[in-house]
């Protein structure tokens, strides 16, 4: 590397430092906007996964008994049945609100403190990662206090941050009930890792957490209380063995799982969600990249004269390409630092909006804190300078392979440009029969899909130089009526295509992911509201509050629903039991569902026990009828599944499903695929008849209350309200219901408003930083026009209508382009992610929004050079020659 | 071992703090109980959590105190100040811990009227109660084994307390007592000791103690739990007929409506017992009429009992085999509130069964000054089940030999025992040096032999020894 050539580029750069902050702006925001969804995605996934560990602790297994828990008594036989180097933990594990501290939400896990010391040591031993709070500071750890009172165990930031101290009365609301709990116990988790990983987690004695979350009626049922599930560790020098001979000894309905299966069923629900967070994210990087290749070319298509000085007097060009790419990579290293700072701050806005849409969807989660991890540093490091580096590299190719003479004139640049542009296109449209092929592969790969939407963006960008030529040709006679300026204007475009088309292609692509990501909501949220219309059938829904998307413990107080009948004014009552179920693995011998993929991993998803008014059928839109109709094989016992599980497990009418029921596994027969927007992980519907059948539990989550014609809801709703049984649930009227959803909709698709809205800063700061620099770059031709007798205005006319031709050639590639992603999106990107299906409906806005984004980019970008040109002093520039 | 190592945490979360404070005082719990905190074995700490070497008593109350000292210990361990694991354990306060004014749990302070089966059950509405079972048993083939099971309980508060707190009313978990349960075997022919622990609540059927007769808190705590449909283990399910004591899968169960025969059970690894006790000598009422003192304060006593000889006959599994064998077993019962006097730091209690068919139990408690507590007591239980008391000055046990376990903590395992009005002086000794319970709470019991002379005429037999306070010695410890 020769010093003078660095201390050149240097120079260069410091000269043109308004090209130089657009350009770094560029790669930062790319840079940042990675770095954002990353950090928002880790630390929701990192909240959630820490917490699990927490909670799972160093358990192997986990026996996971019917929707109704696991009976006391069942862990007291295991318990006195096995001796103790196999250890059982009991365990009760819910979600709870605080109403006396703003409703804060905690996970409450209920536990044996004399079973606890194999699994996890938060109540107090030593060696654990987690320190007893000193005497001298507060109470110690008292396990006689915790078995003994209804009392609550904190970790001293948690409590700090509700003010608490031990003996302080705290409420906590579970489903419809709302008890007075104490705090018994406060613990230092000991390190930073062990401080998180609580810090949403309350401890209480198992005792307690029954009482604290039992269902209204079970207190008064028979048989007792019942745990959520036992964990499970060998603790001798055959674990294995141990563990196999302990399966086969487990009654039945009982399911011994590794203890990583569920939380990793639970982790994966997300998956989807943030893939696709992550390749918007990478849409905004792509246009970084634009930007960087923009800009450097810019830099060595100006500095041609001085790199063909350069050859001429010896300078190797192995010399000028390392040259450009160092200063590429120095660019890069900078705009990363700088989108890294961006990012992490940007970062923890979006957490909020990630985990609101988790906790709405998928599992509760609170992110305690915002952490940047090694990895995301990584990424964005290598995204960053890489992308600069990679887009550097055509520029420095170009500048190296011209010979010394040639350098110097720029025109041969443009005239291979525009020779290129043919075979560009060609190569555009390879690109979009490869992106055609890719999105049209039958596999179920997201990454697929994605890869063939870049390379869909590809080939947008390739054709671009050949558009705007063919564009700005069949413009010209247009153009032409407004006399010569007209004429310069769209030959000016193409006359300077090495620099015009990048800077079209980046709005373009950046315009089409707008209309793109727009026409997708519009579409999905088009197939939710005539979903909903047509599901929200009942007048009245009744349920219990819960927290998080799983209700199996949050269920209705089981008088509710006889003396619902009893109210005045209702026609037809149908009841829902909500389950969450962990499918079976693809295992042959202890899964004998036929049509399951091999190899997949357990599903979460939920199961609805369904006894529906008659009323009530025409709520659902059976996609896939068997011979003989849904309903009646449903009303023989078979189940209907929603299109994302029929989707994920390739079942269909006719097809068998296996379940896991309190009598062991069993097949059941689906009745028909229904459309379903609720769950991209699937959803049963069950007849109540079959789910009494095989599962023990009795218990209603919510009830869909049909009012008759002659009767005002109102009415209905405050018959309901006088229930004693109704005290404390949620009752919504079918359009409070509906306002609800489509809330949740909205919220879910904010991120994605928020990542489309950077794309298109990203976008619009490139474009205009682009066009100004190409511009202020023909400052010379300015004053040689000036000279020639152009007006200022007939300048300034000329330079803005030369950017607003560039604005409408983008706008004129993002229609096709757009409505391409789009399609690719609906049908092969949400089909893969989430399972669901819906029609793309093709609507004006987005189209109307694109015009007018592309056109006053492009507008306002011409006119600061265009006013600074056009107050040029002709001789003033000149005689810079 | 697992047993033994795993459940060791478990230790230092049986804290009933309320009960410890209520125990301990006057004095600053905190200061007391680091005292008390002994130095654990480095080891590996997942697999054993805090081990504290907490001085125990043993003497006739003194096993309630383990419980205690136990409980209290964990709250120290659970404190986790590395620091006071170094610091060398002063001379235990047990006294403190066990004495003090409780005034919610009934204290024995006069004699009572002992009533049979009932009082073989629990007494809730004292602190700490336990079934202390020993015995020495012959294999077939002459191999010498020994046995112990005991189960304690402990209260974690009191009836008035616990009710007021809305115990009982709702969930079947919630407890008023905790249970702590020891099984060692011996095998005294091999040098083989082997030794386990359990914890657990009074609640869900998970550990309890019931017998025909005893309308107690503790029971109905039991009946409230759900009955156990096909139960492998039948404890608790229902009907109480004689005597169950349970903790997980070790029992003491009667098989019969009368308390004995009773069957014991426990197994822990490849070491199991399943034995029968069968009806032996009469009960020995302890002390005063079965009450028995243990310090100068009204209060600081306990009620004891003990049938002395039990033919048992069962089998015994070992690492080396199993055997069936027969033998004789030995219950002591305990149950008090408070118990010992300031200053004493443990004791040296002794059973045995002798060839002329008689039994001897003595204890001596050791003050803090190295002189032996004048509350140090004997019983001679003649071959027709009469007794005879023996106060403190008149007899004697002087240790001779002394094993050191591995990490320094010295026990005098062999001794000379003389009682001068029976004319009897017989030699102790163990065929096994090393049966410490190095468990949560760390004591040292096990089988021994006896020879000697009675009224001139040779005398031989094989008892229990039980050494409580020798690893809290200050500087013995690691």
């Amino acid at each position: 590397m020769i010093p003078i050539l660095l201390r050149a580029g240097a120079r260069y750069h410091l000269r043109h430092r308004w090209q130089l902050v657009l350009a770094l702006l560029g790669v930062a925001l790319g840079v940042a906007v990675v770095v954002a969804v990353d950090v928002a995605t880790t630390s929701a996934r990192r909240a959630f996964v820490m917490s699990t560990e927490a909670v799972s602790g160093r358990s192997s297994h986990e026996i996971l008994g019917g929707p109704d828990g696991i009976a006391d008594s069942v862990y007291v036989r295991l318990r006195r049945t096995f001796p103790a180097s196999i250890a059982l933990a009991p365990i009760i594990d819910r979600y709870v609100s605080l109403p006396s501290h703003d409703g804060r939400v905690l996970r409450l896990l209920g536990v044996d403190p004399f079973a606890e010391a194999p699994f996890r040591d938060f109540l107090g031993t030593r060696d654990s990662r987690l320190d007893v709070e000193r005497p001298a500071v507060e109470a110690p750890l008292d396990i006689g206090v915790l078995i003994t009172t209804r009392s609550l165990v904190f970790a001293r930031a948690t409590a700090a941050d509700m003010n608490l101290s031990v003996g302080d009365s705290v409420q906590v609301a579970f489903a419809a009930s709302t008890h007075i709990a104490v705090v018994g116990a406060i613990f230092e988790p000991r390190d930073d890792a062990s401080r998180l990983a609580v810090a949403d987690i309350v401890f209480a004695d198992i005792a307690t957490a029954q009482e604290l979350t039992m269902r209204p009626a079970a207190a008064g049922e028979a048989g007792g209380g019942t745990i959520d599930r036992i964990e499970v560790r060998a603790l001798t020098d055959h674990a294995d063995s141990a563990i196999a001979a302990f399966r086969t000894a487990l009654p039945v309905g009982l399911r011994l799982i590794e203890s990583e299966a569920r939380a990793g069923a639970t982790a994966r629900l997300t998956r989807a969600f943030d893939t696709n967070l992550t390749a918007l994210a990478l849409v905004a990087l792509v246009f970084g990249m634009f930007l960087i290749y923009n800009s450097v070319s810019f830099s060595v298509v100006q500095r041609r004269p001085l790199f063909g000085l350069l050859r001429a007097q010896g300078v190797t060009r192995r010399e000028i390409f390392a040259q450009i790419i160092v200063e590429a990579g120095a660019l890069g290293v900078i705009a990363t630092i700088i989108g890294i700072a961006v990012g992490s701050a940007l970062g923890s806005v979006l957490v909020h909006l990630v985990s609101r849409t988790i906790n709405d969807l998928y599992f509760a989660v609170t992110v305690g804190a915002v952490r940047l991890e090694t990895i995301t540093f990584a990424k964005a490091a290598v995204l960053g300078v890489g992308a600069t580096v990679a887009a550097a590299m055509p520029p420095a190719f170009e500048a190296l392979r011209a010979p010394p003479r040639a350098a110097l004139a720029r025109a041969v640049l443009e005239r291979r440009t525009s020779r290129s542009a043919p075979r560009l296109a060609a190569g555009g449209i390879a690109a979009a029969l490869a992106a055609a092929l890719l999105l049209s592969i039958p596999s179920r790969s997201i990454t697929l899909a994605f890869a063939g939407l870049f390379v869909l963006i590809l080939a947008g960008a390739l054709v671009t130089p050949a558009t705007t030529i063919l564009l700005m040709r069949l413009l010209r006679p247009f153009a032409a009526r407004f006399g010569a300026v007209g004429r310069m204007a769209t030959g000016g475009v193409t006359a300077s295509l090495s620099r015009t088309a990048p800077a079209i292609a980046a709005l373009a692509v950046a315009l089409a992911v707008g209309i793109a990501v727009t026409l997708m909501i519009v579409s999905f949220r088009s197939g939710v509201v005539r979903w909903l219309d047509q599901s929200l059938q009942a007048d009245i829904y009744v349920a219990a509050p819960g927290v998080g998307a799983d209700r199996t413990g949050v269920t209705l107080d089981s008088r509710l629903a006889p003396t619902l009948r009893g109210v005045p004014g209702i026609a037809g009552v149908s009841t829902y039991r909500e389950v969450s179920l962990l499918l079976d693995q693809a295992d042959p011998v202890r899964n004998p569902e036929p049509n399951l993929v091999r190899g997949a991993q357990p599903d979460l998803v939920r199961m609805l026990a369904f006894d529906p008014f008659e009323r009530h059928r025409a709520a659902f839109e059976v996609l896939d009828v068997p011979a003989g109709g849904a309903w009646r094989a449903f009303d023989n016992g078979a189940v209907l599944i929603s299109e994302p599980l029929a989707y994920r497990r390739a079942i269909g009418a006719g097809d068998v499903i296996s379940l896991p029921t309190d009598r062991g596994s069993a097949l059941f027969t689906v009745a028909g695929v229904y459309r379903d927007y609720a769950s991209e992980h699937g959803v049963i519907f069950m007849p109540r008849a079959t789910y009494e059948a095989w599962w023990r539990d009795r218990a209603i989550t919510s009830l869909a209350v049909f009012v008759r014609d002659d009767v005002s809801t109102d009415e209905v709703i405050a018959g309901i309200r006088e229930l004693p049984a109704a005290r404390g649930v949620i009752i919504r009227p079918n359009r409070g219901l509906r306002e609800a959803t489509l809330q949740v909709f909205d919220r879910t698709f904010l991120i994605t408003g928020v990542l489309r809205l950077l794309a298109l800063i990203v976008a619009f700061v490139g474009v205009t930083g682009a066009l100004m620099a190409l511009q202020l770059e023909r400052a010379r031709d300015v004053g040689v026009l000036r000279t020639l007798g152009l007006t200022p205005l007939q300048v300034w006319s000329l330079i803005t209508s030369q950017t607003a031709l560039m604005g409408l050639s983008a706008v004129i590639l993002a229609v096709p382009l757009g409505i391409a992603m789009s399609w690719a999106m609906v049908h092969v990107i949400n089909r893969r992610s989430f399972g669901w299906s819906f029609d793309l409906i093709l609507v004006g806005a987005p189209f109307v929004q694109a015009l007018a984004v592309g056109i006053a980019a492009a507008v306002l970008a011409g006119l600061y050079p265009a006013l600074r040109m056009a107050r040029v002093r002709p001789a003033q520039v000149m005689r810079g020659e | 071992m697992i047993n033994h190592q795993h459940t060791a945490p478990t230790a230092a979360q049986m804290i009933p703090g309320a009960a410890l404070r209520k125990t301990a005082m006057p004095m600053r719990p905190g200061a007391a109980l680091r005292k008390a905190a002994m130095p654990m074995r480095p080891g590996s700490p997942m697999v054993r959590a805090p081990m504290v070497r907490a001085p125990m008593v043993r003497a006739p109350m003194v096993r309630a105190p383990m419980a205690r000292v136990l409980l209290a210990a964990a709250v120290l361990a659970a404190c986790g100040d590395p620091a006071v694991d170094r610091a060398p354990a002063a001379g235990l306060s047990i006294g403190e811990l066990l004495g003090g004014a409780d005034t919610l749990h009934a204290r024995a302070i006069e004699p009572r009227e002992f009533t049979f089966p009932r009082d073989h059950g629990p007494h809730p509405e004292f602190r700490t109660e336990w079934w202390y079972f020993t015995g020495n048993l012959t294999a077939d083939d002459g191999t010498m084994l020994g046995y112990q099971l005991t189960f304690f309980r402990s209260a974690l508060t009191d009836s008035a307390s616990f009710v007021s707190a809305g115990g009982g009313d709702g969930s079947a978990w919630r407890a008023r007592h905790a249970y702590m349960a020891h099984f060692a075997v011996t095998d005294g022919s091999r040098g083989q000791f082997h030794a386990a622990e359990l914890f657990s609540r009074d609640a869900a059927g998970l550990a309890g103690a019931l017998s025909n007769g005893s309308g107690s808190g503790v029971v109905s705590a039991v009946v409230r739990q759900p009955r156990l449909r096909n139960g492998i283990s039948d404890a608790s399910a229902g009907d109480v007929s004689g005597l169950h004591v349970w903790l997980h899968n070790w029992s003491a169960i009667s098989l019969s409506y009368e308390t004995l025969p009773l069957r014991l059970r426990a197994v822990d690894g490849n070491i199991a017992i399943d034995l029968v006790l069968e009806a032996g000598k009469p009960v020995v009422l302890q002390g005063d009429r079965g009450l028995s003192r243990k310090g100068a304060e009204p209060g600081n006593a306990s009620y004891y009992y003990s049938l002395t000889r039990m033919p048992t006959f069962g089998s015994v599994r070992t690492r080396a085999g199993t055997w069936t064998v027969t033998g004789a077993s030995w219950l002591d019962r305990e149950w008090s509130t408070s118990v010992l006097s300031p200053g004493v730091t443990g004791w040296d209690w002794l059973s045995l069964q002798l060839s002329d068919f008689t039994e001897l139990m003595m204890y001596r408690l050791r003050r803090d000054d190295r002189t032996v507590d004048p509350f140090s007591a004997a019983t001679f239980v003649a071959a027709d089940g009469s007794t005879l008391g023996f106060t403190a000055d008149e007899f004697v046990m002087t240790p001779v030999t002394e094993w050191r376990s591995g990490d320094g903590v010295s026990y005098p395992i062999g001794w000379r025992i003389e009682v001068p009005s029976l004319d009897l002086a017989l030699d102790i000794m163990t065929p096994v040096p090393n049966q410490e319970l190095d468990l949560a709470v760390r004591y040292w019991e096990g089988m021994v032999r006896a020879t000697g002379t009675r009224d001139g005429r040779p005398v031989s037999g094989r008892g229990y020894l039980e050494m409580t306070g020798y690893a809290a010695t200050p500087g013995q410890a690691r």
